[in-house]
């Protein structure tokens, strides 16, 4: 058991079957997590990070969502495989989620303390009011004080929902922690003590943790391990000095270049050209191809496997910056 | 809390007010003659002139209005009926009863069938029960329920001679009229209950109640339906309403001796001061149940119930 990863997908395919037509959302991707270590999923809007978290839960609403194929396999059994009664014990017990927009993540007509408890009673066996006094060492524990126990969504600003939110998330000491961009809705002030504040609790609960992200700064910060995403697919994976250091998908390379650096001199910064392809209608072959700068005939013509680059370091390009 | 309420209660004296000018003027532009009405055509005119003087219905219209409304909402005195001389309170309260009796088991009824077939339908959205209910659903709103009535009358009274027909004697003389009432609303509340819960079930508040590993018809029945309550309140308090001032045309239908029947009797009848009476009632009790619904706001919504709290208290805890 002990060699087993945390979490292993491979080949995950999810769609989302709308009236308008088929959304391409992931398109096979696998990857993998060490006990304790976080893997900071970085892609652009509407790249499928979400998805693929929420497919690690399987609460993806079905319909118009559909997992096609892939397996996920956390502790080595496959969620994917698993009846509600089975799911249902590992959501919020083993692997828990911090959502995006802590606003609207917490129900406005039940007290803090009762939706942290509520976790706590379903998972760790505990009466009712055992559980509530568990709730109020989580709060403490988030830094906030016991009293707002029963205080409502309402009275707490965004960045006490968001430490909220992290309570409920970590009140049954998870083994996976998935964070879903958990301080792009908030105030620039506060990202950084909510980010701490993940990180710190985590290290203290020997959590693992996939750090969703647009911010390649955040990813720097707190990450062991990258992957980039690009419609649904993962262009780049290694460790952090891998890919942020040695650099080999030119999308990548095109995000770092996106970039105001304090070092360089740059009269301008170098966006990447065009738009991210509709996932309904991906193009054939890389679906960056369109937009690449090393792009050759070949790209557009096959689909392109990753290529193994050794020490972990893989990189899906057949044309790789050097 | 006490403070919004008295608020409330006297905001209703307006309305009230209101009600009763609005009724006052109908009934007096509106043709006929309440003394051939009240004493019947072989009365001679002289004593026609004579009641007309009783009655104060010579006076200038202001000073009528102004008399009548005195009366009522100092002394609660709804003066007495043309037709059979006895108060109008006393009518009211013989009527009011029987027309709440009926209108109870027609709201019970319809939420107890219309809310479930809502949830029903919003948690299988597009699937064939959901589609089938929603279709149902369009028909019953479509029905008006004096018809409806009429059909139940024809089919179970008549035909099947199963219950009885008019008249409300017992038990199951309410069935055939609380089901004509209900059908309406059971159609209602259905598609407000299926609109509302669709609404909630989209919010990320459910999903993160997935995501902690709730059973899924405890996310249903307690993390949504709280949330998806406040409308389905307001139909309920909206339909009850309704149903104390508008089952007339049913009660009629059912000849149930209540407020609907009365206000009817009392129309043809040119009996002022009882269509008055009535009218004033079914405002009255429509507007408390207006005011109940928005206390049952705060009840379920905490938003709602720290707005109640004086403005004093907010800037305190915001700080």
């Amino acid at each position: 058991m002990s060699e087993e990863k945390t979490l292993s997908i491979s080949d995950l395919v999810v769609e989302y079957h709308t009236d308008h037509g088929v959304v391409h959302a992931v398109n096979g991707v696998s990857l993998g997590l060490e006990a304790r270590e976080t893997l900071g999923l970085v892609g652009e809007t509407g790249a499928g990070k979400t998805t693929i978290a929420m497919s690690i839960l399987k609460i993806l609403p079905t319909p118009p969502a559909k997992i096609v194929s892939g397996e996920v396999k956390f502790e080595g059994q496959d969620i994917m495989k698993m009846d509600s009664h089975d799911l249902r014990k590992v959501r919020g017990n083993k692997i828990s989620m911090i959502f995006q927009d802590p606003m609207t993540a917490l129900n406005p007509v039940f007290t803090i303390g009762e939706q942290i408890a509520e976790g706590i009673h379903l998972h760790q066996n505990l009466k009712k009011g055992d559980a509530e006094i568990k709730a109020m060492e989580m709060l403490e524990m988030v830094g906030i004080r016991r009293e707002r126990f029963t205080d409502y969504p309402h009275q707490f600003s965004g960045g006490m929902k968001q430490r909220a939110i992290i309570a409920i998330a970590l009140a049954c000491n998870p083994k996976l922690l998935l964070a879903d961009e958990p301080t792009t809705a908030l105030d620039v002030t506060i990202q950084a003590q909510v980010l701490d504040l993940i990180g710190e609790l985590k290290e203290r609960l020997n959590t693992a943790m996939i750090l969703i992200t647009h911010d390649l700064g955040v990813v720097a910060k707190s990450c062991d391990k990258v992957a980039i995403i690009y419609a649904g697919q993962i262009f780049e994976y290694g460790t952090k000095f891998q890919v942020y250091a040695e650099t080999r998908h030119p999308y990548t390379q095109g995000l770092f270049d996106s970039l105001p650096s304090i070092n360089k001199e740059v009269p301008r910064l170098k966006p990447i050209p065009g738009l991210m392809p509709n996932p309904m209608d991906l193009p054939a072959g890389c679906p960056f191809h369109p937009r690449c700068p090393r792009a050759m005939a070949e790209c557009s013509e096959r689909a392109i496997n990753p290529t193994d680059l050794g020490d972990g370091h893989w990189v899906r390009c057949i044309n790789p910056i050097n | 809390m006490i403070r919004y309420v008295t608020k409330r209660l006297l905001w209703m004296v307006p309305v009230l007010l209101g009600v009763t000018l609005i009724v006052f003027t109908l009934i007096h532009i509106a043709p006929g003659d309440p003394a051939e009405a009240a004493l019947g055509f072989e009365t001679s005119d002289e004593i026609k002139a004579e009641w007309r003087e009783e009655q104060g219905l010579n006076d200038p219209f202001l000073i009528q209005f102004g008399r009548y409304a005195y009366r009522v909402f100092t002394q609660l005195d709804f003066g007495t009926s043309y037709s059979t001389r006895r108060p109008i309170i006393d009518e009211i309260k013989a009527r009011f009863p029987t027309t709440v009796k009926v209108c109870l088991v027609a709201v019970t009824l319809t939420n107890l069938i219309g809310v479930p077939i809502g949830i029903i339908s919003a948690v299988k959205q597009y699937s064939f029960t959901d589609n089938l209910l929603m279709v149902l659903a369009l028909i019953g709103v479509s029905m008006p329920s004096f018809w409806v009535g009429l059909m139940f009358s024809i089919i179970f009274a008549l035909h099947l001679r199963w219950l009885p027909a008019s008249g409300l004697y017992g038990p199951k003389y309410y069935i055939l009229p609380s089901t004509a009432l209900a059908l309406v609303g059971i159609a209602m509340s259905a598609r407000m209950t299926r609109s509302s819960v669709l609404d909630v079930i989209r919010q990320d508040y459910i999903t993160t109640a997935r995501a902690k590993g709730v059973a899924e018809y405890k996310v249903i029945m307690k993390h949504a339906l709280r949330n998806a309550l406040i409308p389905i309140i307001t139909q309920i308090g909206l339909s009850l309403s309704i149903l104390i001032g508008g089952a007339m045309v049913t009660e009629v239908v059912f000849a149930i001796p209540g407020m609907g029947t009365y206000l009817v009797q009392s129309i043809r009848a040119l009996d002022y001061p009882a269509i008055l009476g009535t009218s004033i009632v079914i405002a009255f009790f429509s507007s408390a149940i207006l005011l109940l619904v928005d206390l049952l706001y705060a009840l379920v919504d905490p938003r709602i119930r720290s707005q109640f709290k004086g403005k004093k208290h907010l800037r305190g805890s915001k700080a």
